[in-house]
Parts: structure tokens; C-alpha cells; sequence
């Protein structure tokens, strides 16, 4: 009974996304850094899944095939809103504001505040890597880039979030430095 | 630091992932072991990762929305996929039994059909999944279900037809909403091979969301889930038609 194969089916993949779908918000969350947007790619991701779960060959690799599905979600989002220009080209001048940094002052803010400025490209990579512990081939084959560009842009995105921390935490250092007052 | 030079940043990342080979990772701990700014630059690396692990750590996925759960929807494409397929390899939209002027058929969204069901010709069975409140297709339906019966029922033919609906198809059976109340008590009155039954996950849904306790129209039968009861019928061997 096909209709009854494809439906259980359909339900053991259903459990299995189910243990995933925290860990694919926080993906989505790491590109986009927006609860609301990261609850809409996990949702889609999820159902894409569901839909076309013929196409996992290797169940093994379910987690790589669904971060394939979760980085297509996140392109065509990025498509529909984006019309000529790429955000990420742009350095908004009040970004490095002090009222800016002061209002980002818990450490996993900053670092997700970090990220959310790296280039697309880097991005992904880092996150892929950093948060879900992809492996460089996994991540090679979810992006469709050679491994040495993975680990280009590896570097490239932790090189850029370290000096943006230590910028970061010299400015903190200076905004919380002891303040003394003469008093007559 | 010429150490550090020829021991790439890259190469130092790939280190820490678990990603060099065995000389290579051999390589590098001889270099780590010689050299302590090489060492501070593998422990900021390694500290960086993990700050960005934890970053996200404690970030969970609210609740799913309740207007549109994935995993229904994507069941029911699924199911519907297939059974599309089983209904064409049956060869049963050509049999006559529905001709490409049906109206019911113009409407559908999906029709399925099971082989077994194609093969006893006594006995018909169709359920009618209706999801829209749209008055057109709603009055389509009607006119279709009321002619199925009444031919069937001039030639003899044992047939049952089930209305089933859900979503935005349960206005067809509630009071207040249903625009075809008087017609569907005629038709109960006349047919009683034909069931109206209603999806209780979807009136759960509408008290959950919109605080409406819909009342039903006499004689509609409610069923615990409307994705359960397609499967069970589709088991039975009974066509499918969503409208």
C-alpha cells in the first residue's frame, strides 16, 4: 500500500525533524539574527523536507540535506526582499555609535551582533561550522564551494570576529572605566 | 613569528575543527609546542568558537503556529502525490464514471482513486474532502454529490458518499455559516448513504483561534482527525476528490 509506506515514512521523518528544528533555528537565527524570520525559514525548511523527503537517499546524512534545504529557504528570503543591492556591501556610519555598543552589552549579543555584520559568504560558513558543527566536506557540498574556499572564508569570518570583539570590548573599556569626580 | 608564517591562519582553523590529516596535525602540534604565540593564537581561535556556540545555545524554536502546521500540510502533499498517481495509473478518470466536463472534477485539487475500488463496480464509495467555503465551488459540489445519488440510486448501485471537511470547509456544516443548510437536510432526508462529517482538530482550532464554539447542522458526524479518516478510507479503498 504505497499511500501507507509513504506515510510512515513521512511520520519517522517527521520525529527526526522534530529533534532538529532547534538546531535549525539556531542557524537561521545566525543568519538572519531575527526570531521572527528564523521561525518562518525553520518552518519552511521543515515542510520542504517533508515534501520532498523521497530525495534523502542517505539517511545518514539527513542534518547535510537539511541544512541544504535550510540555506535554499534563506537564498530565496534573501531574493524575494533583496531587489538591486546587497545589504552586506553597506557600513551604516551609526553602527559603531557608543550608545549602540552600550545597549549590546551581554556577551552572546555581541557575538551574534558580530556575526550578523559579516559578509553572507563568511557567514554561513562560520555558522555552519561554529554552531552546527559541520564538517568542511558537509559544508563544501550544502554551499556548492570547493573545500579550500570553505576554509578561506572560515578563516576570513573568525579573523573578522575576533578583531570585531576586541574592538568591541576596548570600547566597553572605556565606556565603564572608573569615573572620578572632584568634589569641593 | 616566522613560524606563524609559514603555519597559515587557515591551516591553524582546520587544526582546531579536527580537519588536517595525521602528518599534518602532527606537524602542527611540533610547531604549537615550539612556539607560545602560535599556542595564544590557537586558544583565542578556540575560545572564539566556542562564544559563538554559546551564543546560540539557549535559542529555542517557539511553539509551532497553529494556522499552519508543516507537517499536516506536507502530509497531505505527500498523500495526495502519490494517491494522484495511483488514481492516473488506474486509468479511471477515462473509465466515464466522471468525464472531463464534471464540475466536481474542474474543482478538485486532487482525486485519487484505488485500484480495488476501480474493480467493484457495485459498490462505490467517495469521500469528498472539502477545505474552501467558497459558495461556488460549495454549491458545484452539492449539485454533483445530489447527481451521483440520485443516478446511482436510479441504477441500482450500492454507493456511499462522505462529505468531509475541515479548515475553512467546516462553514459547509456549521450553523450560521452554512449557506446550504435546507439543501444539505434535503439531501440527508433523501439519501441516507450520504454522511457529512466534520474534522474535530479543525473545530479545536476554531475555538483555540478565533474563540468561536461552532454549532453543527443536525446529522454531521464529527471524526477525531479529517488526515486520519482520508488515510482510513483510502485503506478501505474509497476515491478520494479534495475540493
Amino acid at each position: 500500500m504505497p499511500v501507507f509506506k509513504g506515510f510512515l515514512k513521512t511520520q519517522q521523518l517527521q520525529n527526526q525533524l522534530a529533534s532538529r528544528r532547534n538546531r535549525l533555528y539556531r542557524l537561521a537565527y545566525a543568519w538572519c539574527n531575527d526570531a521572527a524570520i528564523s521561525d518562518d525559514l525553520t518552518q519552511e525548511a521543515m515542510t520542504k523536507a517533508l515534501r520532498h523527503c523521497r530525495q534523502l537517499k542517505d539517511p545518514e546524512k539527513l542534518d547535510q540535506w537539511l541544512n541544504g534545504i535550510l540555506i535554499n529557504c534563506w537564498r530565496d528570503h534573501h531574493r524575494a526582499r533583496k531587489e538591486h543591492e546587497n545589504i552586506d556591501d553597506y557600513c551604516f556610519s551609526d553602527d559603531d555609535s557608543p550608545e549602540k555598543q552600550m545597549v549590546i552589552s551581554d556577551q552572546r549579543q555581541r557575538i551574534r551582533a558580530a556575526i550578523a555584520r559579516l559578509p553572507e559568504s563568511q557567514r554561513l560558513v562560520v555558522t555552519l561550522v561554529d554552531i552546527d558543527g559541520a564538517s568542511y566536506t558537509e559544508v563544501a557540498k550544502s554551499l556548492g564551494i570547493p573545500i579550500g574556499t570553505v576554509m578561506s572564508r572560515l578563516c576570513r569570518a573568525r579573523k573578522a570576529l575576533m578583531n570585531r570583539l576586541e574592538d568591541l570590548k576596548q570600547v566597553n573599556a572605556v565606556v565603564n572605566a572608573p569615573y572620578l569626580r572632584r568634589i569641593k | 613569528m616566522n613560524t606563524i608564517h609559514s603555519l597559515s591562519d587557515e591551516t591553524l582553523c582546520a587544526y582546531l575543527d579536527g580537519e588536517l590529516d595525521e602528518p599534518e596535525r602532527i606537524w602542527v602540534e611540533q610547531e604549537l609546542e615550539s612556539n607560545s604565540a602560535l599556542r595564544e593564537r590557537l586558544h583565542k581561535l578556540g575560545r572564539l568558537s566556542g562564544q559563538i556556540k554559546d551564543a546560540y545555545a539557549e535559542l529555542e524554536a517557539p511553539a509551532q503556529k497553529q494556522d499552519k502546521p508543516p507537517f499536516l500540510q506536507a502530509r497531505v502533499a505527500v498523500a495526495a502525490s502519490v494517491i494522484f498517481l495511483a488514481g492516473l495509473t488506474a486509468g479511471w478518470l477515462g473509465g466515464g464514471q466522471f468525464n472531463s466536463e464534471s464540475g466536481l472534477l474542474n474543482i478538485a485539487q486532487t482525486v485519487s482513486v484505488n485500484r480495488q475500488s476501480t474493480l467493484d463496480h457495485d459498490d462505490w464509495r467517495l469521500v469528498l474532502h472539502i477545505t474552501t467555503n467558497d459558495s461556488y465551488k460549495l454549491n458545484n459540489v452539492l449539485n454533483e454529490a445530489e447527481n451521483l445519488l440520485s443516478k446511482h440510486s436510479e441504477n441500482g448501485n450500492k454507493v456511499s458518499l462522505t462529505l468531509l471537511t475541515n479548515g475553512k470547509g467546516l462553514d459547509l456544516v456549521r450553523t450560521g455559516t452554512s449557506r446550504f443548510a435546507e439543501r444539505i437536510k434535503s439531501l440527508q432526508t433523501r439519501y441516507d448513504n450520504l454522511s457529512l462529517q466534520a474534522c474535530q482538530l479543525a473545530l479545536n482550532r476554531l475555538k483555540m483561534e478565533k474563540g468561536i464554539n461552532a454549532k453543527l447542522l443536525p446529522g454531521v458526524e464529527v471524526v477525531p482527525s479529517a488526515m486520519n479518516e482520508i488515510i482510513h478510507k483510502q485503506h478501505e479503498g474509497w476515491t478520494y476528490i479534495k475540493i
